[in-house]
């Protein structure tokens, strides 16, 4: 049986009648039509599906779009109303992406943490990137990317 | 990837929550509170409940207060608020750092405590921290509400004292504000489960040593801190641990390196809590 669901998605709100198994990330990309939220694995440990849920950084692989009824989900396009954000830019100066699979994930959580605490430490941004994984750059260009992503 | 179908009810209270389990048959409801657990596992469909209550928006099982002689969480707080919460960070040191470790940020802001203690799961360091501070559960069917402590709660095979009908409103602490604890977990960061984990909390005049990974629920090691008490050194209380133990043989370690690690970190651990001195 459908579930009415009314999901606002960087500010637009839309209702919608979806199967209860319909997980959050097949909702942005296939409802919604935002496809730069990924899915990286099976399990919910790659992080490249992470959005905003009401402002907190959650995976959306391992929400239901029903959970999300009545709330608020921002998603990389969303980061920025107009252009890139400073530390987006510091990522294409700094090579903080390869592939760029990982990439939308890890600036959703970098974005938000940086909210609470705009001047994060070495250790509190590699303690960030827990929930996430990358295969491509070796993790210290991001890193890099997000340090000097701050000065700007 | 994807679920087998199910049901959905969404409930904003814990009496409707508990309702909707008694409605249904063993097993055929699942509680849905951070998700953490439960989807990924209906994602690999290893469970298939015909049902699904959702319980993430009931408001009024979320709450961290202090009522002048215990602190108490409501079940559904999430991790990442008791992890910054200045109340916990200063009357339960010991839960906020076993909270922030848990998972990644993103499991934090889903995941609850409620949760986590209903999983009953033996690798879970939260059940461990709760076990060490002697946390009282209070658990309720759509009839009557329950204490439990905590060293009761974990049982064997069924998993907890958990009955199919009832959902955990919350969980009490005594405070321990300036009283010695530690925390720590060896974990390769590759693997989503530590090896061991230990947590040891003083109170008054004892000492509480729990232990995650080492059995098939989490657990005290009582002979261990009674040992310690009547005033055995360290590496003689931690050699006792072999008597409350029974660490498993699989895929993360074998049961004989189990042992050996958490003898080797309670011989370090321990000293601190005999005299009693701040925690470092």
């Amino acid at each position: 049986m459908l579930e009415e669901v009314c999901i606002e998605v960087n500010g637009q709100r839309q209702t919608d009648m979806v199967e209860p198994r319909l997980l959050l990330v097949h909702y942005i990309r296939e409802e919604r039509r935002l496809t730069g939220t990924h899915i990286g694995c099976d399990t919910g440990h790659c992080g490249a599906c992470t959005v905003w849920l009401n402002g907190d950084a959650v995976k959306s692989c391992t929400i239901l779009a029903v959970q999300a009824h009545r709330m608020s989900v921002t998603t990389v396009e969303g980061l920025a109303s107009d252009g890139i954000t400073p530390v987006q830019e510091s990522f294409q100066q700094h090579h903080g992406l390869q592939c760029g699979f990982c990439t939308p994930g890890i600036l959703m959580t970098v974005h938000a943490f940086l909210h609470a605490n705009p001047h994060p430490s070495r250790e509190d941004i590699l303690r960030i990137l827990k929930g996430h994984l990358c295969r491509c750059t070796g993790y210290q260009s991001i890193v890099e990317s997000v340090e000097n992503g701050l000065s700007r | 990837m994807i679920p087998a179908s199910f049901s959905y009810v969404r409930v904003s209270s814990a009496l409707e929550a508990a309702v909707c389990l008694a409605d249904h048959t063993e097993g055929s409801a699942a509680l849905l509170a951070g998700g953490n657990t439960l989807l990924p596992m209906m994602k690999l469909r290893v469970i298939r409940p015909r049902v699904l209550v959702d319980i993430g928006c009931v408001k009024e099982l979320s709450y961290i207060i202090f009522d002048g002689d215990w602190v108490k969480i409501g079940s559904l707080t999430r991790l990442h608020e008791i992890e910054n919460s200045p109340l916990v960070r200063s009357r339960l040191p010991l839960l906020a750092e076993a909270a922030a470790n848990v998972g990644d940020i993103q499991v934090r802001n889903r995941a609850t405590l409620g949760g986590a203690l209903a999983t009953g799961d033996a690798a879970s360091d939260l059940c461990a921290v709760v076990l060490a501070l002697e946390g009282v559960l209070v658990a309720q069917d759509q009839v009557r509400a329950r204490q439990v402590s905590a060293g009761s709660f974990f049982e064997d095979e069924r998993g907890t004292l958990l009955e199919p009908a009832e959902i955990i409103r919350e969980i009490c602490f005594r405070p321990h504000d300036d009283e010695v604890w530690s925390f720590e977990r060896f974990q390769l960061q590759s693997r989503s489960q530590p090896i061991v984990g230990v947590a040891i909390q003083n109170s008054a005049n004892r000492v509480a040593v729990a232990l995650s990974c080492m059995g098939t629920t989490p657990l005290r090691a009582k002979r261990c801190e009674s040992a310690f008490q009547d005033g055995a050194s360290a590496a003689e209380s931690a050699h006792l641990i072999v008597h409350d133990v029974s660490p498993a043989d699989d895929f993360n370690a074998s049961a004989s390196y189990r042992l050996h690690l958490a003898r080797s970190m309670l011989q370090r651990l321990l000293p601190t809590h005999r005299t009693g001195s701040a925690k470092t």
